[in-house]
């Protein structure tokens, strides 16, 4: 065996020209693959942003938690709201209003009286556990929008959030949640579903939508609660009305707009063939980055 | 030393005659005077033709706004996709002739011609930027989609491009909402 056939970690390299040369020639294909991969590394980590955690799994346990709450509190509601709805038809269409003295007149308000006392009953029983799930999810979905949007992004970077990736939940469906009349439980079941199945480009605005949702129905719960309360002393401190007040009927509406989600046409609506677009202009300028 | 003097004295006569025939010349023919008139009329491709022009004299350049306001109006009585392109063209010869930098130019394609919202900020975090002047930032996204609607809706007919830049000033209003109420203690 020869010097040449020995292969030496540090060997002499001038003893071998084709070995230097090859070595060379590693050295700058290594060099050039670095530069390269530096280069696309520092390209995406220009464009990417962190991935966008709002949906917790407690976050999602608690909107679950919320739903199932909402749809006990319905169905205690739900009858008990109907059965002084049918008291209140039979009431007027027996002309008992401004009547004096009629024995079955005096019956029918009783009835009334009764029921209304059981709603607000369920109502001052419910209101309070409801009100609970609602602010833990607030408040859980408040800490995730306040790292994930808040601390962690840029105005720049939230219009980058609502560009829609292919098989992400469409805006349309959406804001129809939060904007059109629904039960409280099917609000949180479309909200649970739409979670589930949704992309983390769009999940920006649902949790949006959802913490807003969900602010201005705790603060409607908490104003119920109050209304529920006046309520409560008139009745107590009046044994026999004739009719349904306007300040029982103010509390009934509360309880159907929050619970039932009847809104009577109130809010606006975002036209739905703005949502649809998804093709932008055929020129494509050099200015134009979405190029 | 006879001759040399002669032609010097040539030499001086001939200079002397280049000399003034240039004066002259320069009292006759002086510099086109550039009234940096704002263009005017339906004729779109005329009116680029005319801003593109002006703009190239330093005396026009203060006026580049103004430019950019009756090129829109122009543009808005015969809207089409191509006018896009002459928007853009004309955005890319101010820049050459050092009317608008290459940032000025993208943000004004942008602000009128795209769905994207030039107004948001992008360096620092939504906490200590958007949500400390939040009626600002929304009075500003509202200024620029009235722009969008001039450029993208009356300048250039694309009904689709506006459609998109009004979702998403609602959607990015809602964002803005949420993001500063979560911010707020």
């Amino acid at each position: 065996m020869t010097n040449d056939d020995t292969c030496h970690p540090l060997g002499d390299r001038s003893s071998n020209p084709k070995q230097t040369s090859e070595l060379g020639w590693v050295l700058v294909l290594t060099w050039v693959t670095l530069v390269i991969c530096n280069n696309a590394m520092a390209a995406q980590s220009s464009t990417r942003q962190p991935t966008l955690n709002i949906f917790s799994t407690q976050v999602i346990e608690n909107i679950k938690e919320t739903g199932n709450a909402a749809r006990t509190l319905e169905n205690d509601l739900q009858g008990v709201i109907e059965q002084l709805e049918q008291q209140q038809q039979l009431y007027y269409e027996s002309k008992c209003e401004g009547a004096v003295g009629d024995q079955g007149c005096d019956q029918i308000s009783k009835q009334m009286a009764d029921t209304y006392k059981e709603m607000l009953d369920s109502m001052g029983e419910r209101l309070p556990d409801m009100e609970r799930n609602i602010m833990t999810t607030r408040d859980s979905l408040k800490k995730r929008l306040n790292k994930e949007l808040g601390h962690n992004r840029t105005g720049q970077d939230l219009q980058q959030l609502l560009r829609k990736k292919k098989g992400g939940i469409a805006v349309a469906q959406r804001t129809q949640v939060r904007r059109k009349g629904a039960r409280l439980s099917d609000r949180f079941r479309q909200y649970f579903n739409l979670v589930s199945q949704g992309s983390s480009e769009s999940l920006a605005l649902l949790g949006a939508e959802m913490y807003l949702d969900m602010d201005e129905t705790a603060e409607l719960i908490q104003l119920t609660q109050q209304q529920i309360r006046r309520a409560r002393l008139v009745v107590d401190l009046s044994d026999a009305f004739g009719t349904i007040t306007p300040e029982m009927q103010k509390t009934v509406s509360e309880v159907k707009r929050i619970i039932f989600g009847e809104y009577n046409g109130e809010g606006g609506q975002v036209p739905t063939d703005l949502d649809t677009v998804e093709k932008p202009g055929k020129f494509c300028s050099e200015f134009d980055p979405g190029c | 030393m006879k001759n040399s003097n002669n032609f010097r004295r040539c030499l001086y006569s001939f200079t002397g005659l280049v000399l003034g025939w240039v004066l002259i010349g320069c009292q006759t023919t002086p510099a086109p005077d550039i009234s940096c008139s704002l263009p005017t009329g339906y004729n779109v491709a005329d009116a680029f033709a005319h801003a593109n022009s002006d703009l190239a004299h330093l005396k026009c350049q203060y006026e580049f706004d103004h430019y950019l306001e009756a090129l829109l109006s122009i543009a808005a009585s015969d809207p089409k996709e191509k006018n896009k392109e002459h928007f853009s063209n004309f955005l890319g010869q101010a820049r050459e002739n050092g009317v608008i930098s290459q940032v000025q130019a993208k943000e004004n394609y942008r602000r009128y011609f795209t769905a994207d919202f030039v107004s948001l900020g992008q360096l620092h975090n939504n906490c200590s930027t958007t949500c400390q002047s939040q009626p600002d930032v929304i009075k500003k996204l509202k200024i620029e989609l009235r722009d969008k609607h001039r450029g993208l809706l009356e300048a250039t007919g694309d009904r689709e491009g506006y459609a998109q830049a009004d979702s998403e000033y609602n959607q990015l209003l809602t964002l803005i909402e949420a993001t500063c109420l979560a911010c707020a203690d």
